[in-house]
C-alpha cells in the first residue's frame, strides 16, 4: 500500500520520495523508554496464545506426576502446615477448619510464587529462542502468568471440594458478597508476580547469584504473608506493617470472602491495587530495556 | 525502485573482558575496593601490562564500524567477510535480536532470519509442534501453518521423524527442519546466515533450488551470508564486503567476491611473509 501511495505522489511531483515512505520497523541505537510496547504485545495475542497451548502440552509430556503435582504440591504443604503451625506451635485457625484455613492461603501464595520465579528466570530459560527470533520479548512472561491461572482455577476446585466436604459434615461456614472480588484479587496477584518477576529477570541477567537471595527473599515474604496465622489477632500496629506487604491485603480479603469473618478493610486493598501498577509499570519498562541487548552479555 | 532496508551509519561494540563480573558479590567488593582507593581485585593479570585497557569498565571491541547501504525489492544480496568480520552481528541487528551502538536501521514488509543454529525449537515437543509454534512466532497465523503443514514435513524429509521430540534430532535434522519452516513462510525479505553450513548435499541442493524459486518473484528480497562462494555468484545479484566491521565493497557479486578474495590473499600473503 505504502508503495503505491509513494509513486502517486512521486509522480505528481509534490513530496520527494523520503518524506513519504514509511517503514514498517525502524530500529533505533537509542529506545524510548516509557513506551511500554503494549500495541505490539496486543498484535501478538495469537503468539500468546501459542505459548500458553505450549505450555499445558509440556506440563502433560512430563510424567504422571506433571498434572498430579498441581494437587500434590498444595495438599502436601497444607499437610505439613497442619501438623507444625497447627498442632505443635498451636496457632489457632479462626475457628475455621484448618485445612481450608491453610489450603486459601498456601494457593494463592503459590501461584504469586511460581509466577515470580518462572517469569524472573523468562531470559534464562529462553535465551535460545530469543536468541534467535525476534517477537514482543513480553510475550513470554504474560503467557505463563496466563497459563499460570489455569493451575490456580484447578486448585481452586480442589479447594472448593474439601470446603464441601466440611461444610456437608455439619461446619459452620458460609462465603460472603466479598468472594466476588476474586477475578480482582486473582488480577492483582497476577500484576504483582508478573511485575516482580520482570524486575527479577532483568536484574538476574546481570547478576546470576541473585537467584539464590530472590529464592530465600521470597520465603522469608510467605512468613510476612498471613497463611499460617489470623491476621485477627494481631494488634492495629502489626496490621498496617502486615499490610505493607502487597499480598497481604489479596490473601486477607480472600479469607474474608471464603468463609465471611476475618478481617476486611478496603483501604489495604487499594494500596495494593496501587502497588501492583506501579510495580507491573516499572517491570515492563526494565524488561523491555534489558531485554534489547541482554544476548550481548548473557 | 523501492528501498526495503536501509541500513544508516551502523556501529556496534562489544564490551570485552570485565564488564560486570556477573555476580553481585564481586561487583560489590570491586566497589568497596576501588572506593577506598584500593586496586581492582578482579583485573585480570597480564591485562594492565597489555596496555590495552581502554577504560575501569573493561575492553571495547567495534564489531560494527559505521555501516551503511541500502538494499532495493527484489534484490538477492550476498554479505562476504572473514570470520568475525561482523556479518552475523549485522543481521542480529537486522533482526531486532540486539540493537546498534549507533545508527539506525529501517524495514519495510515482513521479514525473517534463519541464523545458522536455527530458529529456536523446544527440544520436549515434537517436531510438528514446533513447526506450529515456530510459525506462529516467526509469523505465520494458525491456518497459514495448517495449510502447509504437509509440504513443510515433506520439504524436510522427516516424515519419519516429525512427531518425535525435537531432543532425539541430529543438528543436521534440527538444520532441516528450520530451514523447511523458513523457506516457507509468506515474508517478504528472507535473510540466511550460513545456513548452507548444516545438512547433507542432497539437501544442501534442494535448499538453493527453493531460495531460487523463492527469488524468481521480484517481490520477494533475500540477503545471505554464506561462505560458499560459488552458490553466492549462482543465487546473488549484488553483494557486500565486511572486513573487521567496516564495508570496504558495495557492489555486483562477482566483484564483491573478487574483492573479498583479494583481502583474503593479501592477508595470507602478509601472514607468510611474516612468517618466514
Ligand atoms: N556477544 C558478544 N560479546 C562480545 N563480542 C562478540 C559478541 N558477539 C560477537 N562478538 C565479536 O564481534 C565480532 C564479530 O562477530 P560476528 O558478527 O559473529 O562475525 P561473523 O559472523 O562475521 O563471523 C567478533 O570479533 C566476535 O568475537
Ligand atoms: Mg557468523
Amino acid at each position: 500500500m505504502s508503495y503505491e501511495l509513494t509513486e502517486n505522489v512521486v509522480g505528481l511531483g509534490v513530496i520527494n520520495q523520503e518524506n513519504v515512505e514509511d517503514w514498517d520497523i525502524v530500529i533505533e541505537s537509542k529506545s524510548r523508554f516509557f513506551d511500554l510496547g503494549l500495541r505490539e504485545l496486543w498484535r501478538a495475542r495469537d503468539l500468546i496464545s501459542m505459548f500458553i497451548v505450549r505450555d499445558f502440552i509440556t506440563l502433560y509430556k512430563q510424567t504422571i506426576f506433571g498434572p498430579l503435582w498441581l494437587i500434590i504440591q498444595p495438599v502436601l504443604t497444607t499437610l505439613m502446615f497442619m501438623f507444625i503451625f497447627g498442632k505443635l506451635v498451636g496457632i489457632p485457625t479462626d475457628g475455621v477448619p484448618p485445612p481450608i484455613f491453610y489450603m486459601s492461603g498456601i494457593l494463592c501464595w503459590f501461584y504469586f510464587s511460581d509466577c515470580c520465579k518462572r517469569v524472573g528466570n523468562s531470559f534464562a530459560e529462553h535465551q535460545g529462542l530469543y536468541s534467535k527470533v525476534y517477537f514482543p520479548r513480553l510475550v513470554i512472561p504474560l503467557s505463563f502468568v496466563i497459563f499460570n491461572i489455569s493451575k490456580f482455577a484447578v486448585q481452586l476446585f480442589i479447594l472448593s471440594c474439601v470446603y464441601a466436604y466440611f461444610v456437608y459434615n455439619g461446619c459452620r461456614i458460609c462465603p460472603n458478597f466479598y468472594l466476588l472480588l476474586l477475578p480482582l484479587l486473582v488480577l492483582i496477584i497476577a500484576a504483582l508476580g508478573l511485575g516482580l518477576g520482570l524486575i527479577i529477570s532483568s536484574l538476574t541477567v546481570r547478576y546470576r547469584d541473585l537467584k539464590y537471595l530472590v529464592d530465600f527473599g521470597l520465603r522469608l515474604l510467605m512468613y510476612l504473608t498471613p497463611i499460617i496465622y489470623p491476621i485477627s489477632e494481631l494488634s492495629f500496629k502489626y496490621k498496617v506493617i502486615l499490610m505493607l506487604n502487597p499480598v497481604a491485603p489479596v490473601i486477607v480479603t480472600f479469607k474474608y470472602g471464603l468463609w465471611g469473618q476475618g478481617y476486611f478493610n478496603w483501604l489495604p486493598l487499594c494500596y495494593s491495587f496501587v502497588f501492583a501498577g506501579v510495580l507491573l509499570y516499572f517491570g515492563i519498562l526494565l524488561f523491555n530495556r534489558t531485554s534489547k541487548d541482554f544476548m550481548d552479555v548473557i | 525502485m523501492t528501498t526495503v532496508i536501509e541500513v544508516e551509519n551502523v556501529s556496534k561494540q562489544y564490551r570485552l573482558g570485565t564488564l560486570g563480573t556477573g555476580t553481585l558479590v564481586h561487583d560489590l567488593n570491586r566497589w568497596w575496593q576501588l572506593t577506598r582507593g584500593c586496586e581492582d581485585p578482579y583485573t585480570i593479570i597480564g591485562q594492565e601490562t597489555g596496555g590495552y585497557v581502554e577504560s575501569a569498565r573493561g575492553q571495547f571491541l567495534w564489531a560494527l564500524k559505521d555501516v551503511s547501504f541500502k538494499v532495493q525489492r527484489g534484490d538477492m544480496l550476498g554479505i562476504v567477510g572473514h570470520n568475525g568480520a561482523g556479518k552475523t552481528t549485522l543481521l542480529r541487528i537486522i533482526a531486532r535480536i540486539t540493537k546498534p551502538t549507533f545508527g539506525t536501521v529501517k524495514i519495510k514488509g515482513r521479514i525473517v532470519t534463519l541464523f545458522e543454529t536455527g530458529t529456536g525449537f523446544h527440544s520436549d515437543l515434537t517436531g510438528r509442534e514446533n513447526i506450529y509454534i515456530n510459525g506462529v512466532i516467526l509469523g505465520m497465523s494458525k491456518k497459514e501453518i495448517a495449510q502447509k503443514l504437509d509440504e513443510i514435513v515433506d520439504f524436510s524429509g522427516l516424515e519419519k521423524f516429525i512427531d518425535l521430540p525435537v531432543k532425539r534430532y541430529s543438528s543436521g535434522m534440527r538444520a532441516k527442519l528450520a530451514f523447511s519452516v523458513v523457506a516457507h513462510l509468506p515474508q517478504d525479505i528472507f535473510i540466511f546466515d550460513e545456513v548452507f553450513g548444516a545438512g547433507d548435499i542432497a539437501f544442501k541442493d534442494k535448499a538453493i533450488k527453493k531460495i531460487q524459486a523463492i527469488t524468481e518473484d521480484s517481490s520477494k528480497t533475500a540477503i545471505f551470508v554464506s561462505h560458499a562462494l560459488d552458490n553466492l555468484k549462482k543465487i546473488c545479484n549484488r553483494g557486500i564486503v565486511l572486513n573487521g566491521g567496516k564495508l570496504v565493497f558495495e557492489g555486483q557479486i562477482d566483484s564483491a567476491v573478487e574483492k573479498y578474495l583479494q583481502i583474503q590473499l593479501q592477508k595470507s600473503n602478509f601472514l607468510i611473509k611474516r612468517a618466514s
